[in-house]
């Protein structure tokens, strides 16, 4: 089953209980590798398959696939 | 001398109908009618502090009979019911209306014994007329090619000549009426610099905390020594010393010295803390993750300003990332502004590409390219669409030379990459110039202060960023 890298933000009401949070994403499969305490959200990875059950854990507000980001190669005119 | 009016209470007077002095043309050696537009009454402001022994000078000068709006304990006072050579003070606003013609009091305020520092007409105002938005006629096809053409095709083909003509016929005379005469020399100070008023500004961003996330920092750069830097990489297996260069520059606009090795002078917050954190790999990218472990960083670290010169593009249509939403309304909460470039994605005037990821969120501060003429650079994102994605501010962004790690030193590029730092850079002088500046104050007073320019606020925002 193929990895699936994401980031999770959870709701207000949970902001300071994210390791409650974090232990229930793990439960369900989720490997967490950052917790930010100070922005309500974790990164890490889970199997494509699970990342639903994810959203029904009390507390995640959002759920995204993480995105590559970047800036063109140092001989570029345009950065 | 104005004879002192007999003092009627202006609650008694408050049903009955007394026009203003000017109204009616008065009579012989009365005031003369009120101007268009103007009722008649005047408005005097007075200084800062100053207290009631400031309306009590004022009323004894030029013999005027004011009462104190606080007196009215709960009802409202009313100015349409003042007597001749009357007035009302309002003591929260440390202005009085009054009904008399100003002469008398003009001298008095001239002759610096008075606390007053302006008087103007009292103004007549009307609600504006709100109606829904006429939907523009949809022109009929043309005829005779047997194809309807569409809306996006008319748009293109008005925006190319429109930039055609601007080119061929110059918007030089424009930019000159407008007070923005082009900048020539770039031997003591970038374009960017002189654009933004930078050198005239007497802040430094000394004692503000500058986060780059970036490519890192090339940390033995002669330009920065003995500067506070401190360093972070959040790419696995690579240190924060830049092998790109973008980071440097970017840190080099935002933060750079005054006194650079070889001139010009290229970097706006020369005394700020420098936090420099690579999120983006010597090869340029990166993900979401780094991101947001630069952005928890650079919060715990108590940095007033993020700088992120970076993005993924998105498509027209396409929201903003929730996580990245509510990232930065926390890092808001938290006294921090996030600022980002809006992207490079264009090809004007042919194509305007939405402004991309992260900079499309709300709460992100989204930066456009001018360039040194005052147009949209043309590969900078415009704010296309409707959920989020809007561009809030400019910045210089075209031929922008900055710093460049060891041996080249310096190098000039494009780029909303490099507007976002000048709006970084200038954002660290405008938060140590008063410490409410922060979050959204900050992100409110550089909207505010921006230049505003003939340009659509879809691509620059509310104009160019101006330094304090």
């Amino acid at each position: 089953m193929a990895k699936v890298r994401l980031s999770l933000s959870v709701s207000d009401s949970h902001l300071k209980h994210l390791g409650k949070v974090a232990k229930a994403v793990k439960k369900v499969g989720m490997k967490v590798e950052q917790q930010h305490d100070a922005l309500g959200v974790l990164t890490g990875s889970i199997d494509a398959d699970k990342v639903e059950r994810l959203r029904r854990i009390a507390g995640v507000s959002s759920v995204e696939e993480e995105r590559q980001v970047g800036v063109p190669p140092p001989g570029s005119p345009i950065q | 001398m104005a004879k002192r009016a007999r003092r009627k209470s202006i609650s008694q007077s408050s049903g009955s109908d007394v026009p203003p002095s000017g109204a009616d043309g008065g009579g012989p050696g009365l005031s003369p009618p009120a101007a268009a537009g103007t009722t008649g009454r005047f408005l005097v402001l007075f200084k800062e502090g100053a207290g009631p022994a400031s309306v009590k000078s004022l009323s004894k000068a030029a013999g005027l009979s004011i009462a104190s709006a606080a007196d009215f304990k709960g009802r409202a006072a009313n100015v349409e019911a003042l007597g001749r050579s009357e007035g009302l003070h309002f003591p929260d606003l440390g202005v009085a209306v009054v009904n008399t013609p100003p002469t008398e009091m003009q001298a008095f305020a001239a002759s610096g014994e008075s606390d007053i520092l302006a008087i103007e007409p009292e103004r007549i105002v009307y609600a504006v007329e709100d109606g829904p938005a006429p939907i523009p006629p949809q022109p009929p096809p043309l005829s005779g090619t047997g194809t309807n053409v569409s809306l996006d095709y008319l748009r293109g083909y008005r925006d190319a000549v429109n930039h055609l003509c601007d080119k061929l016929l110059g918007t030089a005379a424009d930019l000159v009426a407008e007070g923005l005469a082009p900048l020539v020399s770039e031997t003591e100070l970038t374009w960017g610099l002189q654009a933004t008023k930078v050198p005239a500004s007497r802040f430094t961003g000394k004692g503000i905390r500058v986060a780059v996330l970036d490519t890192g920092l090339d940390l033995g750069h002669p330009d920065f020594a003995g500067r506070r830097i401190t360093s972070q990489s959040f790419v696995q297996g690579q240190a924060v010393q830049d092998g790109h260069g973008h980071g440097t520059h970017c840190i080099g606009t935002s933060c750079g010295t005054k006194r650079p090795g070889t001139l010009p002078r290229y970097g706006i917050a020369f005394e700020a803390e420098i936090f420099a954190g690579k999120v983006l790999s010597n090869q340029g990218s990166g993900g979401d993750g780094g991101i947001l472990a630069g952005i928890q960083w650079a919060i715990t670290n108590k940095c007033a300003i993020i700088s992120m010169s970076l993005g993924a593009p998105v498509q027209v249509g396409q929201s903003f990332s929730q996580v990245f939403e509510q990232t930065a309304v926390r890092a808001l909460a938290a006294g921090t502004l996030i600022i980002a470039a809006a992207g490079n994605e264009s090809h004007r005037p042919q194509q305007i590409a939405p402004v991309g990821h992260p900079a499309n969120c709300p709460s992100i501060m989204a930066v456009g390219a001018v360039d040194r003429n005052f147009q949209v650079a043309p590969f900078s994102c415009g704010g296309l669409n409707p959920q989020g994605g809007q561009v809030d501010i400019a910045g210089p962004g075209v031929s922008i030379r900055s710093s460049w790690p060891r041996p080249t030193l310096y190098n000039t590029i494009s780029g909303t990459s490099m507007a976002t730092p000048h709006v970084a850079g200038i954002a660290a002088l405008w938060a140590q110039s008063n410490p409410s500046f922060r979050a959204r104050a900050l992100m409110s007073i550089l909207t505010q202060s921006a230049r505003r320019l003939s340009l659509p606020a879809r691509d620059i925002g509310t104009g160019l960023v101006q330094a304090p």
